[in-house]
C-alpha cells in the first residue's frame, strides 16, 4: 500500500512544491494578517463608509468559494489588463480569501477589549491610530490567537488551492507525481505527511504562545 | 513540558501509522496477480452476469466524452464506442452505464474495480501497460498545438525553452513535449478545460494534446487553430484491469466487427468530421 | 477656563443634560456630587470630548470643544482623566504606561519620557513599582499611576470620574492624599466624587446635580452646613443617615 521508492524517485519533485507551498504560505500569512488588521479596524471605526467597505469585503469574500477567488485573480484579471502567473495569482487569492476570515477574528478580538482602554488612550492625546496600535491591537492579539491560529492552518492547507491555476505548490507536483507513477495512495500519504511536518508545528506553536501570553497578563 | 510529551507522542503515533501502512504493502502486493491468473474472464462473466458494461469516459472533452450541461447526457466518439461494445458484448447497445473519469482518476478507478474498462482518449504506453492491459488501437491520434490565431507558433518547431506549454494532469503530451523541447516550461492543469481556460487567458503561448482533442476545442472558440504537423504517433486503447485478457479478446472482437460492417467508418465520421486515414 | 453655555445633551429621545451653565476658573477645584444617574460623570467627559454635547457651547482654554474642527488630540493633550477604574494598559509595564502617550502624542524623546515618568511617580509615591504590571498592583496603587499617567503630559485641567468609588475603603486616603496635594499646588481640577470629606476640604466650590441639571452651586461651607435647595438637603440627609 505504502511504496517508499516513491518518496525517494520522487523527492526533488517533493521538494520544490512543498518550498513553493511554504513561501506561498508565508507570504500569504503575513498579507493576510495585516489585510484583515486594515479591514477589522475599518468595521469597528464607527466611521460609515469604511464600516460599509470593511463589512462589504469579509461578507462578499468569506461567502464564497476560494477556488473562484484564486480564479478570477488568474483567469479574469488578464482581461482587466494586469497577468499574474499562477503562483502569484495563486498567492493572492489565498491571502484575500483568508483575510476575511482573519478580519472577523481580530474584530472580535477587538470588540471584546474594555471601552475604558480606549478611552484612556484617547483622552491623553493619542490619535485613533495610535490607540489601536499601542493599546487595543496588542491586548486584541492575546485573545485572537486560538482563532488565528486556526486560520492560519486552514490556510496552509488551503495553499493547495494553487494546483487549480498551475502554481507549482506542493499539491500541483502530487498530481503530477501521480500521474507518472500511478502510485496514487502512496503519493497523496508522502503529500499529506509533507503537510502535517507545517501545519503541526504550527499548532503546537500556537498552544505555547497561548500558555505563555496568558501568564504575562 | 506536558505539551512537549503530547507533541513529541503525536509524531510517535504519525510514525505508527507509517509503519503499519507500509507493512501493509509488504502483505498485499500486486493484488491481481495471484488469484486472477487462474480466471482471466472474471470481469467478462461478471459483465455477463450484470447484464450491464459500467465504462470510464471522460465528461469534459469534446468529441470524444463532453456532459451536455443542458441536457445532462454525456456524449462524443468514446461513449458511441461503448454503446457498440454493449452491443457486441451483451447485445444491447443500451446496457452501459458511464462513469466519469480524468486523466488522474481513469487507472485508480479501473484498479480499484470501479469500472469494466476506461474509453477516455488514452494513449496506449509501455508504462501504462505494466498497470493495465489495453484492447488494439481504437483511435488513431498524434500529439499536436492550439494556439490563438495569428501566433507566432506554427508547428513543434517554433516552441522552444522560453514557451510556455500548457498542459493536462497525467497526460502523455507532457512527457512527450519535454522529449522534443528540452527545458520547456509546461504548466498542468485539472483538465482540458481549464488548460484551455489558462491559455484565453494568456498564461501560455500553446496548448498541446491529442490533435483529436485540439480540433474540439478549436470547434468551440474560432479564435485558435490547431497548427502544425502532428508530432508523436497516439494509439489510443481501450483499457481495462491488468490479467483480464477474456475481456480484451471480446472488446477486440467487437472493434474487428466495427470495422468489418463500416460502423466504425461510421463513428468516426459523425464526431471527426472525416473518414479514417487508412494505414 | 472651562465654560459651559446653555449645554444640553441626548442619548436619543432621552436628555441627559439640560441647560448647564458652568464656569470654572484656572486653579480652581470644582467637585461634582449628586445621586448616580444625575448626569455628572456626563458633564464631566464632555469636557474632553468623550461625550458629545448635543446644543450650546462648551469651551476650554478659549478652544470651542463641541465644533467639528477643533484638533480633539491637542485638546486633549491638555486634559489629563482619571477613571473609576483606573484603565491602565494591563500589557504594559507601569512606567510604560506613563510614557506612552507624552512620547506618541507630544513626541516627547523616551528619555525625556521616563525622567519626567519617574518624577511624578515618585510624586505619588510608587517610584519603586516602575518596572511591575498594573496587575501585580493594588486597587489604590493603580489609581495612582493613572493619576501620573494622566500628570506626565503636564496638562493644565485634570479631570477626575469617580477616582475612588471601584477601590477598598483602605486604599480610598491614599489616593485621596494625592489628590489634595495637586490641588495645593494649583492644578485646575473637576472632581466627580461621593467623597464629602475631600469636597468639604479641598473644594473651592460644590455643584451639585440632580436630573440632568446643576441645581445648586455653593462653596462647600455653605452647601454642607445650609443648603438651599430641596433636593440637595434631601441627598445629604440620605448620606448622613447612611
Amino acid at each position: 500500500m505504502l511504496d517508499f521508492s516513491i518518496l525517494i524517485e520522487y523527492f526533488p519533485d517533493y521538494m520544490e512544491g512543498f518550498l513553493n507551498t511554504i513561501q506561498a504560505s508565508l507570504i500569504a500569512l503575513v498579507g493576510s494578517f495585516i489585510l484583515g488588521t486594515i479591514i477589522a479596524v475599518f468595521r469597528i471605526t464607527g466611521i460609515k463608509p469604511l464600516q460599509w467597505l470593511g463589512t462589504a469585503y469579509v461578507e462578499f469574500i468569506r461567502n464564497i468559494p476560494i477556488l473562484i477567488v484564486v480564479l478570477f485573480f488568474y483567469l479574469g484579471l488578464p482581461s482587466l489588463g494586469a497577468r499574474l502567473d499562477g503562483f502569484q495569482a495563486g498567492t493572492l487569492g489565498l491571502t484575500v480569501y483568508t483575510s476575511a476570515f482573519i478580519a472577523e477574528a481580530i474584530r472580535a478580538g477587538i470588540l471584546s477589549v474594555p471601552k475604558g482602554q480606549m478611552e484612556a488612550a484617547r483622552s491623553s492625546g493619542m490619535s485613533y491610530i495610535q490607540s489601536m496600535l499601542h493599546v487595543i491591537l496588542p491586548q486584541a492579539i492575546k485573545l485572537v490567537i486560538p482563532p488565528l491560529s486556526n486560520q492560519f492552518i486552514n490556510l496552509i492547507k488551503n495553499s493547495s488551492v494553487l494546483t487549480i491555476v498551475a502554481g507549482l505548490d506542493l499539491m500541483y507536483f502530487a498530481d503530477s507525481i501521480n500521474g507518472d507513477s500511478y502510485a496514487t495512495v502512496s503519493t497523496y500519504i508522502f503529500t499529506g505527511m509533507f503537510y502535517l511536518i507545517l501545519t503541526l508545528p504550527m499548532s503546537y506553536g500556537s498552544h505555547v504562545l497561548e500558555r505563555r501570553l496568558a501568564k504575562s497578563s | 513540558m506536558s505539551n512537549k510529551k503530547r507533541f513529541s507522542l503525536l509524531l510517535v503515533c504519525m510514525m505508527a501509522l507509517v509503519m503499519v501502512l507500509g507493512a501493509c504493502s509488504t502483505t498485499k502486493t500486486n493484488p491481481s496477480g495471484g488469484s486472477a491468473e487462474s480466471n482471466t474472464a472474471a470481469q467478462l462473466d461478471q459483465i455477463k452476469q450484470r447484464g450491464k458494461l459500467i465504462v470510464g469516459v471522460k465528461y469534459d472533452t469534446k468529441l470524444f466524452g463532453l456532459k451536455d450541461p443542458g441536457s445532462g447526457k454525456v456524449e462524443g466518439f468514446d461513449v458511441d464506442m461503448a454503446h457498440a461494445l454493449a452491443k457486441s458484448i451483451l447485445g444491447d447497445e443500451s446496457k452501459v452505464e458511464l462513469k466519469e473519469v480524468t486523466s488522474k482518476t481513469r487507472i485508480p478507478m479501473l484498479n480499484n474495480g470501479d469500472v469494466d474498462m476506461v474509453i477516455a482518449t488514452m494513449t496506449i504506453t509501455d508504462a501504462r501497460k505494466k498497470e493495465v492491459d489495453f484492447s488494439d488501437v481504437y483511435f488513431q491520434a498524434g500529439q499536436s498545438l492550439l494556439v490563438k490565431k495569428g501566433s507566432p507558433i506554427q508547428g513543434i518547431e517554433d516552441v522552444t525553452a522560453d514557451t510556455t506549454i500548457l498542459a493536462a494532469k497525467g497526460a502523455t503530451s507532457i512527457d512527450n513535449i519535454e522529449e522534443k523541447v528540452p527545458g520547456v516550461k509546461v504548466l498542468e492543469f485539472d483538465n482540458y478545460q481549464d488548460a484551455f481556460n489558462a491559455l484565453k487567458a494568456g498564461q501560455g503561448e500553446a496548448l498541446t494534446t491529442d490533435d483529436a482533442i485540439l480540433y474540439g476545442m478549436a470547434a468551440q472558440d474560432p479564435n485558435y487553430e490547431v497548427v502544425g504537423k502532428p508530432f508523436t504517433d497516439e494509439p489510443y486503447g481501450i483499457a481495462v484491469k491488468k490479467g483480464q485478457t477474456g475481456l480484451v479478446e471480446a472488446i477486440n472482437k467487437g472493434l474487428t466487427d466495427m470495422k468489418a460492417d463500416g460502423s466504425y467508418d461510421e463513428l468516426y465520421k459523425k464526431w471527426i468530421g472525416k473518414a479514417p486515414e487508412s494505414k | 477656563m472651562i465654560t459651559f453655555h446653555e449645554v444640553d445633551k441626548f442619548y436619543g429621545d432621552f436628555q441627559v443634560l439640560t441647560g448647564i451653565n458652568l464656569h470654572v476658573e484656572s486653579g480652581e477645584v470644582v467637585v461634582v456630587l449628586g445621586p448616580s444617574g444625575s448626569g455628572k460623570s456626563t458633564m464631566l467627559r464632555c469636557i474632553n470630548r468623550l461625550e458629545e454635547t448635543s446644543s450650546g457651547q462648551l469651551t476650554v482654554n478659549g478652544v470651542r470643544v463641541d465644533e467639528r474642527k477643533t484638533d480633539l488630540n491637542k485638546l486633549r493633550r491638555n486634559i489629563g482623566m482619571v477613571f473609576q477604574h483606573f484603565n491602565l494598559y494591563p500589557h504594559k509595564k507601569v512606567i510604560d504606561n506613563i510614557t506612552l502617550a507624552p512620547i506618541k502624542a507630544l513626541g516627547v524623546s523616551k528619555a525625556e519620557a521616563h525622567q519626567t515618568a519617574m518624577h511624578y511617580l515618585e510624586k505619588v509615591g510608587i517610584a519603586d513599582k516602575a518596572q511591575a504590571y498594573p496587575s501585580q498592583l493594588s486597587g489604590g496603587q493603580q489609581q495612582r499611576v493613572a493619576i501620573a499617567r494622566g500628570l506626565a503630559m503636564k496638562p493644565q485641567i485634570m479631570l477626575f470620574d469617580e477616582p475612588t468609588s471601584a477601590l477598598d475603603p483602605e486604599m480610598v486616603g491614599e489616593v485621596l492624599d494625592v489628590m489634595k496635594a495637586l490641588a495645593l499646588e494649583g492644578m485646575t481640577m473637576v472632581v466627580v466624587t461621593h467623597e464629602m470629606g475631600f469636597a468639604r476640604e479641598v473644594a473651592d466650590r460644590v455643584v451639585f446635580m440632580d436630573q440632568g441639571r446643576i441645581v445648586e452651586e455653593a462653596p462647600p461651607e455653605q452647601f454642607f452646613s445650609d443648603p438651599r435647595e430641596e433636593r440637595a438637603k434631601l441627598f445629604l440627609s440620605r448620606l448622613l443617615n447612611h
